[in-house]
């Protein structure tokens, strides 16, 4: 056969013939496995196949209760059921799809859809009030089962709505807090089978007992509820009556970098957040960056200071309205002659700040710019931040060098203006601004403390204190802040009235402006940085005239819960009421004043608590449930007068032991 | 005059049959091995998807162009280039294990520019063409005894030792495993027969009794029966399992298969997609893929058997035990009879270099046998 092996040919014969048998058993012992695992078990295989991909559920633990300051709820997660159906095991769907109509929020042939479904698992509705599962569990329906779920509740609604963002139906935190902090805020989610019992009849989805870890923890927010609700009442107030775009509001603790209230114009309800465009759930305040305006001259003054060009008791000329740089004339509102530099603040003196600016040099300015914060991120814990435009100072011309000045052709978001504001405020450190204080798990033990950071020193102690001194002045008579003064507090503080640019024409427009007023109090021992910034408003635009006294407003009803003293000669003097328009005013009644306003909002309290507050006041309160109140009637804001009884719903909140 | 000389030769045109039918089943192997990647990389989700069937394409169909050309190559150069081959080989496995300090596994890839290329699959393609070279030249009719094997022994256990150290367990197998087939059918003298085996023995038994320790012998054990830790390494056996087995008779159809598509089965394209097969195709789709592997494995024996030297004899004969060395491996260890090692099926998994270098070693395996007249 082969001449060249020399192994005889029967020998190699012999040997092909053994490798064959060798490789044809191989080949046949695969093929007699294939035949066991595929013919003899396959059905065995078959279902455990089905089991791993259809009968598995993902069940979603409750999330994290989120809370402000003082441990006062405001998100927290619902018990609800959730219907499901094994569509193999119905017998008869057109009666049991006209059964469940009448209780779910599908048609009938919606259902009878989903009842002719091949799978072996169908959710019929995801979340049903509890009141409806139990009317469905009475039946006793074929194929019907219930797994408990949660859902997402804010009992305050609106309130903090920004801040606190919302979760979508998974259990995934989609904006804000809820995003933001999405990993400490879910639990684990859990995987069902579904599994029959021991009857082989009901099937149902065996719940497995929370583990530890699944249990809710709790978030604790820096927000002040108080404040942050006065913040969102006055803003609303003032966006409505100058008929604006909207508004934000930052409170501050300057020393720690805490956010005391954060609200945001127009505002959503985090409960159906579907039902409002998304561009209305970015929270503005971070997420957005507008030029700020007359308010940035605060930090050119310092930055002068700082640089020793200026001093505090130097005079500038103010060319009388009028001053040509780089080929562009700058205008002052009202034309001055020779200005202190505190009164240069004080009237928000464009060309004056020009003049300091050239003094200052663009290399210093720029880099004082960035000092301040601006052009980076804060480190804010919430999501989308932006950074705000600061060109690099190679790209300046003469004319921005003026511009920057009093803040055009730079962008800052609100939270970098309340931040470097902070600055002056403490004494020059920038802080990193923050929403949530700790985090603890379900039996309280602090897993995460956010404590203030320094991120960088703006400026000195020194020029710091030269600065709070000077921003009193705005608020004096003659100043341009003059609507935010508060009787018996020394407040300092900036008026800004940015136009914006255009987007159609690239130009800066006549029409549109952004008025701000950015301040904080006690000028000399400072609790509370407040930005309040009224996005194009109509009629009066100046930031004096808008939002000066928005600040004055939330400013004066924030001392309270911040429990500020006045100045001392202040306390003797007669005519000091503060009045208070914080919910408590308006939730709590005071039977001696003669009862009631309007209807508060009773959510996210016990039917106690509901009581106790109508006591005395003639009205009948009726409940359904029990837990916590979710739904009353009439709802919050309604008048009073000739209501005989108020109907409210409760439900369970998850425990949180 | 190569048309004179083989018509010549009494078997020639059932040769020449035999060598395009064996190329004709490896292209058709390797077109389901594309149809089977195209479904277990289906998901109109993924963009990658794409790219995988995309990429396995093309290397596909180099490999075919390389088969051709190999095949067409004048058969002397191939035992002439052989220790070129070897030693270029080595080199690579070298450089694969130098440059591999940085991951964190094994490291088996080498990158060209935007390729990478796997040259342990190379390597086993090589070791036999050396060993086919050694057997050609120092065959010994009574059977090679303990004093001549030291020369094979060499060359196997080098790549062996590389490849080892990688670690790519799986491939250093096959590269021992198709090596003493070779040897052995090539005839080992009695004596040196018996001695290896005793000793080989001998050493597994003192071993396992005095040398391992408890939980090495543990991890010996959930390696070779992946069923007592189905958590760990037994996870793929038995999800692989599970895929095969509820493919059924007939198989659930093309592209249904929900095992694979749902990620139950991971890495479900490269070393386990022979359990998408079963699970689309059924048993009867085993049936005939192996089938295909056995006709394959015949055609090349008889190709072997036909060859006019000790050098495509050994050639054919080592690459087709190859081919069934890695195929039953492969099989048995997503059926979780064996243990999971990584091993690609021959001609099927996704992979550019093991796709590659087996065509071009049947092009080789055909251009050797074709060598008539050159003695």
């Amino acid at each position: 056969m082969n001449r060249f092996v020399h192994a005889g040919p029967r020998r190699l014969n012999l040997r092909f013939q053994f490798v064959k048998a060798m490789m044809t058993l191989g080949v046949a012992l695969l093929l007699l496995r294939c035949f066991v695992l595929q013919v003899v078990e396959g059905d065995r295989f078959r279902k455990q196949a089905l089991r791993q991909h259809e009968g598995m559920v993902t069940i979603y633990p409750p999330r994290a209760t989120l809370t402000d300051r003082e441990g006062n709820p405001l998100a927290f997660s619902l018990e609800t059921q959730s219907a499901f159906v094994h569509p193999r095991e119905v017998q008869n769907p057109q009666k049991l799809a006209k059964d469940l109509s009448s209780f779910l929020s599908v048609d009938y042939r919606a259902i009878l859809k989903k009842l002719n479904s091949d799978k072996p698992f169908v959710w019929l509705e995801r979340r049903l009030p509890e009141p409806i599962a139990e009317q469905i569990q009475i039946r006793n329906l074929p194929a019907v089962g219930f797994v408990r779920e949660h859902r997402r509740y804010y009992p305050k609604r609106d309130l903090a709505g920004h801040l606190l963002g919302f979760a979508g139906i998974d259990s995934q935190g989609l904006e804000g807090i809820e995003l933001r902090y999405d990993e400490w805020i879910r639990g684990e989610p859990q995987q069902m089978a579904v599994e029959r019992d021991a009857l082989g009849r009901r099937l149902e989805l065996r719940p497995v007992s929370l583990e530890p870890t699944q249990l809710p923890k709790e978030i604790r927010l820096t927000i002040n509820q108080s404040i942050q609700y006065i913040a969102e009442v006055e803003l609303e107030k003032a966006v409505k009556s100058t008929d604006a775009k909207g508004g934000v509001v930052i409170a501050m603790d300057p020393w720690s970098g805490e956010i005391l209230a954060m609200a945001v114009q127009p505002s959503f309800n985090p409960n159906i957040f579907w039902e409002y465009r998304p561009e209305q759930w970015r929270n503005r305040a971070v997420a957005d960056a507008y030029e700020p305006g007359s308010t940035f001259k605060v930090f050119l003054v310092a930055a002068a200071l700082e640089a020793g060009v200026v001093q505090p008791e130097g005079t500038l000329f103010c060319e009388n309205g009028k001053y040509r740089v780089g080929g562009r004339t700058i205008h002052d509102v009202h034309p001055h002659g020779w200005l202190t530099v505190p009164e240069v603040l004080k009237l928000s003196s464009n060309i004056c700040v020009t003049k300091i600016s050239q003094m200052l040099g663009r290399n210093l300015w720029h880099q004082s710019i960035r000092r301040f914060g601006f052009g980076g991120l804060t480190g804010i814990d919430l999501p989308f931040e932006a950074s705000g435009i600061v060109r690099p100072v190679e790209q300046w011309h003469a004319i921005d060098e003026a511009t920057t000045a009093f803040g055009q052709g730079v962008s800052t978001s609100p939270i970098q203006l309340v931040r470097a504001m902070a600055a002056i405020a403490n004494g020059g450190n920038l802080m990193r601004p923050y929403v949530v204080r700790e985090i603890r798990d379900h039996e309280g033990k602090l897993l995460v403390e956010n404590e203030p950071q320094v991120s960088g020193k703006a400026i000195s102690d020194h020029t710091a204190a030269e600065m709070r001194k000077m921003l009193q002045e705005v608020v004096v008579s003659g100043g341009t802040g003059v609507a935010a003064r508060i009787e018996g507090y020394a407040v300092a503080g900036k008026t800004g009235t940015a136009q914006k640019v255009d987007p159609k024409t690239k130009r800066y427009s006549q029409e549109d402006y952004v008025s701000s007023f950015i301040g904080f109090l006690p000028a000399e021992d400072p609790r509370i940085v407040l930005l309040v910034l009224v996005d194009e408003p109509h009629g009066v635009h100046y930031g004096g005239t808008v939002a000066a006294p928005v600040f004055k407003r939330i400013a004066e009803q924030a001392i309270v819960h911040l429990n500020l003293p006045p100045v001392q000669d202040f306390l003797h003097s007669p005519s000091s009421l503060v009045t208070v328009t914080g919910p408590e005013a308006v939730s709590k009644p005071d039977p001696e004043e003669g009862g009631l306003e309007g209807v508060p909002n009773l959510a996210g309290m016990s039917l106690r608590e509901v009581l106790n507050r109508f006591q005395g006041t003639g009205l009948q309160v009726r409940s359904k449930g029990n837990g916590f109140v979710v739904g009353q009637d009439p709802p919050p804001g309604s008048l009073l007068e000739g209501l005989k009884e108020i109907r409210v719903e409760l439900a369970t909140q998850m425990q949180t032991q | 005059m190569k048309h004179h000389t083989e018509s010549l030769t009494k078997s020639a045109p059932r040769t020449l049959s035999d060598e395009w039918s064996l190329l004709i089943v490896a292209i058709l192997i390797s077109s389901l091995g594309l149809l089977n990647l195209y479904s277990s990389t289906y998901n109109p989700s993924l963009e990658q998807t794409g790219i995988y069937f995309w990429k396995q394409v093309l290397w596909t169909s180099m490999g075919w162009v390389l088969a051709l050309i190999c095949w067409r190559v004048q058969s002397f150069w191939w035992e002439r280039l052989t220790p070129l081959f070897y030693v270029g080989t080595l080199i690579l496995l070298a450089i694969v294990l130098g440059t591999g300090k940085s991951a964190g596994g094994a490291q088996r890839w080498l990158t060209l520019g935007s390729m990478n290329i796997q040259p342990s699959e190379i390597s086993k393609i090589v070791t036999v063409m050396m060993l086919a070279r050694y057997l050609e030249r120092d065959w010994q009719v009574q059977g090679l005894t303990l004093n001549q094997l030291w020369k094979p022994a060499l060359w196997i256990i080098l790549p062996f030792f590389f490849i080892l150290l990688q670690p790519d367990l799986g491939t250093a197998l096959v590269v021992f495993l198709t090596s003493v087939t070779m040897i052995f059918f090539g005839g080992m003298h009695r004596k040196a027969f018996l001695f290896l085996l005793s000793s080989g023995i001998g050493a597994a038994f003192v071993g396992w009794h005095s040398l391992l320790k408890e939980y090495q012998k543990e991890r010996i054990l959930n390696f070779l029966d992946p069923a007592r830790d189905p958590l760990g390494a037994g996870y793929h056996a038995i999800q692989s399992q599970i895929a095969i087995g509820s493919g059924g008779l007939t198989g659930k159809g093309f592209l249904e298969g929900t095992q694979s598509q749902l990620h139950f089965l991971p890495e479900c394209h490269t070393d386990f997609a022979v359990a998408v097969w079963g699970e689309e195709w059924g048993f009867l789709g085993m049936l005939f893929l192996l089938g295909l592997y056995l006709y394959l494995a015949y055609l090349g024996l008889e190709i072997a058997r036909q060859a006019r030297d000790r050098f495509g004899l050994f050639l054919n004969l080592g690459i087709i035990s190859l081919f069934l060395w890695q195929i039953v491996i492969n099989m048995a260890m997503t059926m979780g009879i064996a243990p999971v090692v990584g091993i690609p099926l021959p001609l099927f998994s996704y992979g550019g270099s093991s796709m590659i270098a087996l065509f071009a070693a049947l092009g080789v395996m055909l251009s050797v046998s074709r060598r008539r007249s050159l003695f």
